[in-house]
């Protein structure tokens, strides 16, 4: 139980995340869909000897203005005192370099009668950029206590900490209230009031700061600008985040090569190892070839998530991303988006349901709706797994391309093929929706930083134990009971098999006779007919009835794709081999050709790149769009897209 | 043996018919902080 209750707010990329990362250390709680915020972040910090705080990291925002989701819950949180949330003493974090735009939200939440105190974060930018600050005449000025900090280098932490433990003695006098008289006597309507509030609310911060704030230009030349003018260039910037984007893709699959195939192989004898070793019964092949290959398939993606999410963090952290966001708002605008619907897009890579929740802070609704509509196209990392290793079954791993590596090649074009679908999807949306909106685009450009190993190390780490621990327990779960569907059979057809394969093939090898036992029994266990039942839907896309049924389990989870297969290849495989080579080794019954041909790769390939896989993504949009009609409209798309896309490649290509 | 390897694989499976029933055909109560604790809503 903590002693104090500290709200930390304050605008997008002041290092407020990073400041409550230093604040709270290990001892955080995430909310993983939020409800209430956005993103709601809380955490105990050790003020002093006796007392602890607890700290609610606020959603970053601009305003109290409660125009979007973000706002309105930061105006729920500070102004209600019956709120579960509401603190005793707030803290408004902001940027060294930003202060007048920041210190808006500071003047609103002064608004409101709270405790609250500034934590000017980033000071050891103070020196380099020539910047000085009179802190008593600001403190006096604003009501205020102040704090100068540095995130990043661990600096002013424990004054700050000092300011949080004597909250009772921080002043909670507005500082700008005065002004509401004049503006009540100029303006009678609320739109133009509010207006003239912000107006006015700028004017007396700019006064503020003139009297306490100053910057020598000369040190203020710094690098930030070159990066700038090269990074946002109209053509470069584009090419420099493409080159960006390529690298990454090439080293994922290089890099991820090694841990995965020990990985894959580890699985395999583990197997084996508990087939030979425990006493032989029903649970030993539950264990064999249910639960080992089950986590197997999770734990093989761990290295590229973990890659893919160390180079986005890495991006993001370094301040690169928000360019990214800036140079996308000009193709965005032309497709009827929100420069706000970058966000959505590019945190689609990682998943689609705070994705899409990240859409809430997008005021028009009609850029809100295609937002969400369109992020399910954006490859997330339930993609990641089935593209992985479908990519490594039809493309030779030694084969380049410029001398670069094709295999890498193509997971790119898969995600730029996600990425252009989103937006020309949201272009006809744009054309088709006839909802009248308007909307404005705000994006910060904050400071490029080295980015802090810490915060990385903390968003690959929760990203992927997110991966492994939520998308891993329905695999786990799926492959359990699909060993059940795979093992056991209406009728008498699998107890009679053996029989069956020794009468009508006399001549065949021990070996064989046995893969051809394990075949038949599969074949004729409920996982089986039901596979055959679909299969006249899915072959003309080059699918088995094997593939079918990986095809309906995912529809939980794309990534129960793989486990699938792991599980139905399983059964009745005596042999240690990985994931990849029974795939491999798979032929179909009638032709005896491989099942994973390069036509049906790419078919399958497609078919995940479009279609609405995902039971989860289907109940946020349902919650975020308040009805049944958008994600079923979507669903339905989807998925008819994905199959006559996959249909054409297959039909092509075979 | 063979009794005890049956049981254990009775509740291994029912246990996962139950999380998958769980995650996604019941509906969860709604309670005031639904959504920021991984209830599953």
């Amino acid at each position: 139980m903590s002693d104090i209750r500290v709200a930390l707010i304050g605008n997008p990329n002041t290092g407020k995340t990073s400041l409550f990362n230093r604040l709270t250390g290990l001892n955080q709680k995430v909310g993983n869909y939020p409800g209430i915020t956005v993103d709601k972040k809380t955490g105990i910090s050790k003020i002093d000897q006796n007392t602890s705080a607890e700290i609610i990291d606020l959603p970053g925002t601009y305003s109290l203005n409660a125009s979007s989701m973000d706002e309105d819950v930061a105006v729920k949180v500070l102004s209600d005192k019956n709120n579960d949330n509401y603190p005793d003493l707030v803290v408004v974090v902001v940027d060294i370099e930003n202060l007048k735009r920041n210190l808006f939200i500071f003047t609103q939440i002064k608004d409101l009668g709270l405790p609250t105190i500034l934590a000017i974060n980033m000071a050891d930018q103070m020196t380099l950029k020539g910047i000085d600050i009179d802190i008593p005449k600001l403190e006096s000025l604003l009501e205020t206590k102040i704090a100068l900090v540095s995130s990043k280098q661990n600096k002013g932490l424990s004054y700050l900490k000092k300011l949080i433990a004597s909250y009772k003695t921080v002043s909670t006098k507005p500082c700008f209230i005065e002004q509401e008289t004049v503006l009540s006597k100029f303006a009678k309507d609320e739109k133009k009031k509010h207006h003239l509030e912000t107006v006015r609310r700028y004017q007396f911060l700019k006064k503020t700061l003139e009297k306490t704030y100053t910057q020598d230009p000369q040190n203020a030349k710094d690098i930030r600008t070159f990066l700038d003018r090269i990074l946002i260039h109209r053509i470069y910037g584009y090419l420099i985040f493409f080159g960006i984007l390529f690298m990454v893709f090439q080293a994922l699959f290089s890099w991820s090569e090694i841990p995965m195939d020990f990985i894959d192989s580890t699985f395999a004898t583990l197997s084996e190892l508990t087939r030979t070793h425990l006493p032989q019964g029903i649970f030993t092949n539950l264990l064999a070839e249910g639960i080992i290959p089950g986590i197997g398939g999770v734990v093989i993606f761990i290295p590229q998530i973990a890659f893919l999410f160390l180079f986005t963090s890495f991006l993001e952290e370094s301040g690169y991303m928000s360019r990214v966001v800036f140079l996308m708002d000009r193709i965005m605008k032309r497709f009827g988006l929100s420069g706000k619907s970058i966000v959505p897009l590019i945190s689609g890579t990682a998943c689609a349901i705070p994705a899409i929740m990240a859409a809430r802070n997008i005021e028009s609704w009609k850029e809100r709706l295609i937002t969400i509509l369109v992020t399910p196209f954006t490859t997330c990392s339930a993609r990641l797994p089935v593209y992985a290793i479908i990519i490594s079954l039809i493309i030779p791993a030694e084969a380049t391309f410029l001398s670069f590596n094709v295999q890498g090649l193509v997971l790119m074009a898969l995600y730029l093929l996600g990425f252009f679908t989103a937006i020309i999807a949201a272009a006809i949306l744009d054309k088709v929706l006839k909802i009248a909106s308007k909307s404005y685009f705000v994006v910060e450009m904050p400071n490029y930083k080295l980015p802090l190993f810490k915060n990385v190390a903390y968003n690959v780490i929760e990203k992927t134990k997110a991966f492994v621990f939520e998308a891993g327990k329905i695999i786990l779960a799926i492959s359990i009971l699909l060993w059940v569907l795979a093992s056991y059979g209406p009728g008498n057809e699998m107890q009679n098999a053996t029989e069956h394969i020794q009468n009508n093939h006399p001549n065949y090898s021990d070996e064989k006779q046995q893969t051809e036992i394990a075949s038949y029994k599969l074949e004729h266990s409920y996982i089986g007919v039901m596979g055959k039942f679909i299969e006249p839907v899915i072959k003309p896309l080059g699918y088995d009835w094997k593939i079918g049924v990986a095809v309906i389990t995912s529809f939980a989870a794309r990534e129960v794709f793989i486990g699938t297969l792991a599980t139905i290849y399983s059964v009745g495989n005596e042999q240690e081999s990985t994931i990849k080579e029974r795939m491999r080794n798979e032929v179909f019954s009638d032709t005896k050709k491989p099942v994973y041909s390069f036509a049906t790769g790419v078919s399958i390939l497609l078919f995940y790149a479009f279609a609405m896989q995902c039971m989860s993504t289907i109940a946020i949009v349902k919650r975020e769009t308040n009805g049944w009609k958008w994600p079923l409209i979507q669903m339905f798309v989807m998925s008819g897209l994905a199959y006559i896309t996959a249909l054409i490649a297959y039909q092509t290509l075979s | 043996m063979m009794w005890i390897q049956n049981i254990l694989t009775i509740i291994v499976v029912a246990g996962a018919l139950w999380f998958l029933y769980t995650k996604f055909i019941r509906k969860s109560k709604n309670n005031k902080n639904c959504g920021n604790d991984g209830c599953g809503c």
